[in-house]
């Protein structure tokens, strides 16, 4: 089956299996490696990856699902201004980035800041509940979007 | 279920789902998938023969409101549904929505595809069941509605047919003065022991005007005759009239039916605790 969709911006098509979960696909046909495969059931968030502007588990999402819709994987999202934000708030909260997990951490920030740079606490821990992160733990992970959030409204001028 | 005779049917209004649905015999209704992804462990997911993906119709993906009911297409996300806020859905519903899965999965499942999951009945069927919400479902030649509660068996027998799916959602917007909403098992995992129980009523001058009890999981139970028992008696209820009650109870969920089990303990339980909170 021919499935067509937008990736990182640019418009590509596979011929695939329709049950083919997206993660594999990415890995296996677009050598987007950085979403990882993982749990398998959407629950650890290693392959995370933006449709339309909301964060989802790559790995539950059947190909035919994604047919005329935009993906943004972490690395399309990394040629952005808005992931230098995360990177640095992560940086000085001390954020550990192993890299297994970066997708999901990454993206569930970026979506926290979209719909509110001055996220509390509460709303940032409910978004990371999709997120298992062996590395950081959570209270770092929660200060490093507060202070995303304020890098990203000094550079948007936002007071 | 070999995917390489699997042909995808997408539609892209409701007129065309009805006509592959009047076209195509045998065709399998998917929204978000997550119920297939849930119950699949390999690489690729195995598909039916024919598989009609209704994601992608806007129609179903819309949501209204007026002054007596809150209408949802079975394709809004129940992460779109968390979007309108606490204020402008009922409480029960909000809460019950909240347990399910995680940000990342609330944004592909949708309401409707929760409602109509095979198997048990899962979290947002029971609160939904309390607040009489309506279903208006399609078939390849007509629509009408049905309550909740004529969608499946109240043993959870699916009586629906194949060629037909949910339209709409009809939730009334009614306040309650007590709305309560208890997941059984962990919160954002199904499991096999995993069921709703809602909630909800409402009081004038101290008396009870309206009480809905409905719980979901395995089976699922909401009797009106049971509630109309209870509405018009004094508030707050004694230990008396709450012993009482249970034994109605009893006689009300049939052992035959339903034969002593875990889940029905369950039930029995979060029956008692909730009764008690109009003491």
């Amino acid at each position: 089956m021919i499935i067509p969709f937008e990736l990182n911006g640019k418009a590509v098509y596979i011929d695939s299996n329709p049950g083919e979960r997206l993660v594999h696909i990415l890995r296996k046909n677009f050598k987007l490696l950085e979403s990882k495969e993982s749990c398998l059931t959407g629950r650890c968030g290693s392959c995370m990856v933006l449709v339309g502007d909301n964060p989802v588990p790559s790995c539950i999402v059947p190909v035919f699902q994604v047919r005329n819709m935009s993906i943004v994987t972490i690395e399309g999202f990394r040629e952005t201004d808005d992931y230098d934000d995360i990177i640095k708030g992560f940086a000085a909260a001390g954020v550990t980035m192993c890299g297994f997990c970066n997708a999901g951490k990454i993206l569930i920030a970026h979506t926290i800041l979209t719909s509110d740079t001055r996220a509390t606490k509460d709303i940032v821990k409910g978004h990371f509940s999709g997120n298992m992160c062996r590395c950081t733990d959570l209270e770092s992970l929660i200060e490093g979007v507060l202070q995303s959030g304020n890098i990203r409204r000094k550079r948007q001028n936002v007071k | 279920m070999l995917n390489k005779y699997t042909t995808i049917y997408h539609a892209a209004s409701v007129s065309e789902v009805q006509m592959i649905l009047k076209n195509i015999t045998g065709v399998s209704i998917v929204a978000g998938c997550t119920e297939i992804a849930r119950r699949q462990t390999g690489r690729t997911l195995q598909l039916p023969a024919n598989v009609l993906a209704l994601a992608q119709v806007p129609e179903l993906s819309t949501m209204s409101k007026t002054e007596r009911y809150l209408e949802f297409g079975p394709c809004v996300t129940l992460g779109n549904i968390l979007q309108i806020g606490k204020k402008n859905i009922p409480e029960v519903l909000y809460e019950a929505v909240r347990t399910i899965g995680n940000p990342g999965i609330r944004s592909i499942a949708t309401l409707g595809g929760n409602i109509a999951a095979k198997g048990q009945r899962l979290s947002a069927f029971a609160p939904l069941l309390a607040l009489d919400a309506q279903l208006e479902i399609r078939t390849a030649f007509d629509a009408f509605w049905i309550p909740m509660s004529r969608y499946f068996s109240n043993t959870g027998r699916e009586q629906h047919k194949n060629a037909e799916f949910i339209s709409r959602i009809r939730i009334p917007t009614e306040t309650w003065d007590i709305s309560n909403y208890t997941r059984i098992s962990r919160s954002g995992i199904i499991s096999g022991t995993t069921a709703g129980f809602a909630f909800l009523a409402k009081s004038q001058k101290n008396i009870l005007s309206d009480i809905r009890i409905a719980y979901a999981g395995k089976f699922f139970f909401r009797k009106r005759e049971f509630e109309n028992l209870m509405i018009g008696r004094s508030l707050p209820l004694s230990e008396k009239d709450i012993i009482i009650l249970m034994d109605k109870a009893e006689l009300f969920f049939d052992k035959t039916l339903y034969p002593p089990s875990y889940e029905r303990k369950c039930l029995f339980n979060l029956l008692e605790e909730s009764l008690k909170m109009l003491t």
